[in-house]
């Protein structure tokens, strides 16, 4: 039971958005597909749901490929940043319909859904605010029990308190019922406790793919004095530093030995925001 | 399953826009009676024809029927081709639905003209046709066959053009919308006049006589058919040539 | 029971910490059942995963034990356990860098016991 995305390339004109990208999505995990804009995430999102066609490659789900697959392709709901849903169609009728395509949506759950965010189901897609735009569409997506969702920039516009809604209903719903939820965003801090595995994206190509503790038990953060910091690292694996007046932070992939760590500098594990940070400067 | 889906959709974006159609219909024809009635035309005036409006109607329904739902197929794991055959499906329904409402409109104001008098409607099918036969059953069958089938021909027509229009870049988009006018108006005929010694004329007008008969009241309506049938068939095919590749642009 | 996490520390090590911590000063009693991992991952926003691990940490050190198709439960002796366990924590977070500064800054036995004195008896000492 994955999603399997085997070799796949995409360009548009001159820029190539996707290189020879090959994951794996599944094993009811939150998946964190992380890049900076620009970096390919909706592409790839895009062609694992054959909106658009890659140029070379294939998806796979459960086997069979996605593309002009209707049999495949039910079992994935995708919510992007963009209007699919026609603008002057109410709430209540986008869910009527999404019964049509998908028949394991639950109306009724929907309904919860809008009033715990209050959103009028009888507003059409046009009258809504960006905030309510993406809220909708969470709303589908958290009711819709595909065996796969999709989220591009689920949060887009959404206030503080909605946000804490939305991941306290995504985790809710995964436990209850899991499937697997493939998070795509530029925002780390809020999703890194959430999700389970990390994919990094930069460029088009899959940098990091792992699950998020070992890829941050793969190094650690030291700080202190800049000039201890500096005799420290000298023989380390540095993926970034950051100096506030006399003090430096280094960011350092690779085993710790305790021993060897000199007392005037502190040690705390890396952070997903800052090695994302680093490992996606250009 | 997804096929039904994707038709149901498709069927409803035609449910609104026929009701509002019809319900103008309706308005011009009491307009047209009570008019009628208040200035009096003594039995001489008549009108006909809505099936010329309906064409140009679902030639419009055709132009509007690809990118919102394409879009909100895309939305909904709905492949392109269940879309285009749904489409399909769509097409033909509303053409067969339109043409018989049509026929039974021509039949229905026809009969209340007769009974209270003044302005006589005749259908389209009645104006160029009605010399084949005494009218009945066999006659109302066969104009409605040979609607759906004009029917057909118009909303496929504008659903090419506009999956057309939607594969095509901008530039392309004008280079068509200013080339193709130019190209039938001024340069075929040029080119026609100068290379070809009006054959091309020629046969533009044979296929014109072809499908409404040369005015002498002999037109054939099976040529009519047989000429929409193609031309839907033509314009579905490419259609799908052109959506099979589609992609979202958003 | 109330964690504020930090960035230090990987997240499943402050769960089972601060289940530790409830089962310590009595929020979580001997013999009853702790909240479920979903209430744990909905209540801190974390994966599942993620609670699931903090919690087996202790279910290992036989903390906590699993009743099958019920949930998690503290087991007897659980805070004996711990206290002992933060015991040992204690001498090797504490007492050995203690005694390292105090070699340092060259602080006599005695003069640590006198200041560990004053340190109990400071009233005003949160």
């Amino acid at each position: 039971m994955s999603i399997e995305i085997k070799n796949i390339s995409k360009s548009f004109g001159n820029t190539r958005a996707l290189d020879n990208v090959n994951i794996s999505l599944g094993d009811k995990k939150i998946y964190g597909l992380l890049g900076r804009n620009g970096a390919g995430k909706t592409t790839l999102l895009n062609i694992i749901t054959n909106r658009i066609f890659a140029d070379s490659g294939e998806v796979l789900l459960d086997g069979i490929p996605t593309r002009e697959n209707d049999k495949a392709l039910q079992k994935i709901y995708m919510m992007g940043e963009k209007d699919y849903y026609p603008l002057t169609m109410k709430i209540k009728d986008i869910f009527y319909w999404t019964k049509n395509f998908y028949p394991d949506f639950d109306i009724e759950y929907a309904k919860k859904l809008a009033d715990i965010f209050e959103l009028n189901i009888n507003k059409n897609v046009k009258s809504l605010s960006t905030g309510y735009n993406s809220i909708f569409k969470v709303i589908i997506a958290l009711s819709v029990n595909t065996p796969y969702v999709l989220l591009d920039e689920p949060v887009l516009g959404l206030d503080a308190n909605h946000r804490d809604v939305f991941y306290k209903l995504l985790i809710e719903k995964y436990s209850n019922s899991p499937g697997t939820f493939v998070i795509s965003t530029h925002l780390i801090e809020e999703v890194s406790n959430v999700i389970e595995d990390v994919i990094i994206i930069k460029n088009g190509t899959i940098i990091k793919n792992e699950s998020r503790e070992d890829l941050l038990s793969q190094g650690y953060t030291i700080s202190g004095k800049a000039s201890s910091v500096d005799s420290y690292v000298v023989d380390k694996n540095v993926i970034g530093i950051e100096t506030i007046g006399g003090l430096k932070s280094a960011y350092i992939l690779g085993s710790i030995n305790k021993e060897t760590i000199p007392a005037d500098l502190e040690v705390t594990k890396l952070d997903l925001q800052k090695l994302f940070v680093q490992l996606t400067n250009a | 399953m997804n096929i039904k889906a994707t038709t149901k959709y498709q069927l409803r974006e035609y449910k609104k826009s026929l009701g509002s159609y019809y319900l103008i219909v309706l308005l011009i024809v009491v307009l047209f009676t009570v008019l009628d009635r208040m200035w009096g035309s003594e039995g001489s005036g008549s009108y006909n024809g809505f099936e010329f409006a309906t064409i140009i109607f679902l030639f419009i329904c055709g132009l509007n029927s690809f990118k919102g739902t394409f879009l909100m197929m895309m939305q909904n794991g709905i492949s392109r081709k269940s879309m285009f055959i749904g489409a399909s499906i769509t097409f033909l329904s509303v053409s067969m639905l339109m043409s018989v409402i049509d026929r039974v409109i021509a039949m229905v104001v026809d009969l209340i003209t007769k009974a209270i008098g003044g302005l006589s409607y005749e259908g389209f099918y009645d104006l160029v046709y009605s010399h084949r036969m005494p009218k009945g059953i066999l006659f109302e069958l066969e104009g409605i066959l040979v609607t759906c089938a004009m029917y057909a021909a118009a909303v496929t027509a504008g659903y090419f053009i506009t999956t057309l229009y939607y594969r095509m870049n901008k530039a392309l988009k004008v280079i068509v919308s200013v080339g193709v006018p130019v190209t039938i108006i001024f340069i075929l005929p040029l080119i026609d006049s100068m290379f070809f010694n009006g054959i091309i004329g020629d046969l533009v007008l044979k296929l014109f006589y072809f499908i409404f008969g040369d005015f002498h009241g002999k037109a054939n309506p099976y040529n009519m058919l047989l000429v929409c049938i193609i031309s839907s068939i033509i314009a579905l095919g490419l259609s799908w040539l052109l959506v099979k590749r589609a992609v979202d642009k958003n | 029971m109330q964690i504020n996490f930090d960035e230090e520390r990987p997240i499943y090590i402050q769960i089972s910490e601060g289940i530790e911590d409830a089962i310590l000063s009595g929020a979580f009693p001997e013999e009853s059942q702790i909240p479920s991992i979903t209430e744990f991952s909905v209540t801190y926003r974390i994966n599942p995963a993620t609670a699931l691990k903090g919690i087996n940490i202790l279910v290992d050190e036989g903390i906590l034990y699993k009743k099958r198709g019920v949930g998690m439960f503290v087991a007897q002796g659980a805070a004996e356990k711990l206290i002992s366990k933060r015991k040992e924590k204690f001498f090797g977070n504490y007492i050995i860098n203690l005694v390292d500064e105090a070699k340092r800054l060259e602080i006599s036995k005695d003069e640590i016991k006198n200041m560990i004195e004053r340190g109990f008896e400071d009233e005003h000492r949160n």
